[in-house]
């Protein structure tokens, strides 16, 4: 099943059961993924089939805390970020019972999440709504509902430059002018959720933004990689 | 009538030299290829503690090897689509013999020995038809090509062999590709996966297939435990976000299934599953998913222990248990009470791992 369906059919479920662990966010953790996080939010705030609701509701409650729950989330993968990870990262050496075993693993992690940034901009935010030239599918694009779509891209494009460039000595030459290229044309397009993208021009831009993010995403491999000292996906080739 | 020289020469071949064995050859445990950091490609014999017995240059990127089960000589197969495959005398790194398929076949990566070594089987394509082929090769007569059969399917990617000399089980991925478009895939919407079971006199047994609603779920890889049991890993080639099973048995009573997991620990083996294996007594089950930068054990069929590391990617039973590499460098000697050992090497594990 798609799994924005599945979002769809926990929300139903926890809606149908009353489910009582949205009061609790302890218990909202043990929740299936599929219950909760921006996706089904977005449903409860977004979908017309599922906005429509009162002060105290139920699903009045289930949006608090899914809200809740992203904010702990959020505040947990900082605390960690600034704490433990950072400890691990810095101090990386030889030592079975580390996250990291060295500095090269560091690097590597890292490069790693650079490069899938990219590539799920290609395979997920444009690919999955692009599908073929004779069936397009514009529902399956990213936060449709609430007009993210193109957001989210540019976002993500900034982002994972800032992270490149930090990442090095601003040597990166042909990765910074890919991601500024990539960046400069997104912001040219104006359609925002992409459901118009039946039409020839748009699908024109966006197979072109997919492209520049392609470009962008082999220039930092090269580049970064080189400089990291460090490779990425040696396995992960599609299809071995 | 044999002429007095053949005679002589069958007496030598049969009895008066011993035969060479792997202890010749350093005794290694396991093979696999890799990458050394100088860019250059090598076949690695390893011991049990994860170190190298020989290193054997390759002319390129390795993909998976198969040992001869006595007889110190591997073959190491390129990246499909390959045309060539290496048999190697581990002993001193030579080239026996380099293994090219018919015109219009070519290899797709991996191959079994069968009949106690005296037949080596490669996966195939025929490239006009797609037809997926097993190509049998004798290594008694220097390995002269003897014939192909239908592997039962298109897209044939790991052979694994049956205990009890009850045949091989085939992954027939079910992709479709030609080498004049290198990898690209031809037939994503029409696409049918299954394992094929072939008898020992190459004859097709049985296919075993998945749910229709699970037609783009590409099987690639298996192993087969002491008993029978058959383990496989897809690699789904639908929709990217669909969270489908990946990970499946087929049981003694010849059931396919599929192991059920939560959405969450679905989605991060991201939709791919390099290797997989099963222990020797089919309790455990071990699989990778390079992309996702993990490995799930399975025990009973229950989810017991997730190995996070980049690029992990080789696995495979070590009695009881598993050994797990990684393009990182890393390899596992992994312990179901969780205290694993880890010995890191300098160079990139390629993907598969196979036991001597």
């Amino acid at each position: 099943m798609n799994i924005y369906n599945l979002f769809l059919q926990k929300i139903k479920q926890l809606i149908k059961t009353q489910d009582i662990s949205i009061y609790d966010s302890k218990k909202f953790k043990e929740v299936s993924v599929a219950g909760k996080g921006f996706m089904a939010l977005e449903r409860l705030i977004y979908d017309d089939n599922h906005n429509s609701y009162k002060k105290n509701s139920y699903k009045c409650y289930l949006v608090k805390a899914i809200i809740n729950d992203i904010t702990i989330n959020a505040q947990e993968l900082n605390n960690d970020w600034q704490g433990t990870f950072d400890k691990e990262l810095s101090a990386a050496k030889v030592n079975a019972g580390k996250q990291f075993l060295n500095q090269s693993e560091v690097a590597a992690a890292y490069l790693t999440s650079v490069l899938s940034g990219l590539e799920f901009i290609v395979r997920y935010r444009i690919g999955r709504p692009l599908g073929k030239f004779d069936k397009t599918r514009p529902k399956r694009a990213e936060a449709w509902r609430s007009s993210r779509s193109l957001r989210n891209i540019q976002i993500s494009l900034r982002t994972l430059s800032e992270i490149s460039i930090k990442l090095s000595d601003e040597s990166l030459w042909d990765t910074k002018e890919k991601f500024a290229a990539a960046i400069r044309f997104s912001e040219t397009l104006t359609n925002e959720n992409f459901q118009n993208i039946d039409e020839i021009s748009l699908r024109f831009q966006l197979q072109t933004l997919s492209t520049l993010v392609s470009v962008t995403h082999k220039a930092t491999s090269i580049e970064l990689s080189q400089y990291l000292g460090v490779v990425s996906g040696f396995n992960a080739l599609d299809g071995d | 009538m044999a002429s007095r020289r053949n005679f002589l020469t069958g007496i030598i071949a049969s009895s008066s030299f011993p035969r060479l064995s792997w202890a010749d050859a350093g005794n290694p445990k396991f093979l696999a290829a890799s990458k050394l950091p100088n860019g250059k490609y090598v076949l690695c014999g390893i011991n049990a503690s994860g170190e190298d017995v020989f290193k054997i240059p390759l002319p390129g990127r390795g993909h998976a090897a198969s040992a001869h089960p006595t007889s110190p000589e591997a073959v190491a197969f390129a990246r499909r689509p390959g045309r060539f495959a290496l048999v190697i005398n581990c002993m001193n790194g030579s080239i026996i013999k380099k293994l090219t398929p018919p015109n219009n076949i070519h290899f797709y990566g991996h191959g079994c020995y069968v009949d106690e070594g005296r037949i080596l089987i490669t996966s195939e394509n025929r490239i006009d038809t797609g037809e997926g082929l097993l190509g049998l090769w004798d290594s008694q007569s220097g390995y002269k090509r003897i014939g192909e059969v239908s592997s039962g399917g298109i897209g044939p990617h790991e052979i694994k062999q049956l205990p009890n000399g009850k045949g091989i089980m085939v992954a027939n991925g079910g992709i479709r590709t030609h080498p004049d478009h290198g990898r690209k895939k031809l037939n994503l919407d029409t696409m049918r996966s299954n394992i094929s079971h072939i008898t020992s006199n190459f004859s097709l047994d049985n296919i075993f297939e998945l749910p229709k609603d699970l037609y783009q779920n590409s099987i690639r890889h298996l192993d087969i435990s002491d008993s029978g049991e058959v383990a496989f890993g897809t690699q789904w080639q639908g929709d990217p976000s669909d969270p489908v099973p990946l990970v499946g048995l087929i049981d003694l009573n010849r059931k396919i299934g599929l192991i059920k997991l939560s959405l969450a620990q679905q989605l991060e083996l991201k939709g791919y599953v390099g290797s997989i294996a099963i222990s020797r007594n089919s309790q455990a089950i071990s699989v990778t998913s390079p992309r996702g930068g993990v490995a799930h054990i399975y025990e009973d069929q229950v989810l017991t222990q997730k190995i996070w590391r980049p690029d992990i990617c080789g696995t495979v039973s070590n009695s009881n248990s598993f050994v797990l590499t990684c393009g990182s460098g890393l390899f596992i000697n992994l312990q179901l009470n969780g205290q694993n050992i880890k010995i890191k090497s300098n160079k990139s594990w390629d993907n598969h791992i196979i036991a001597l």
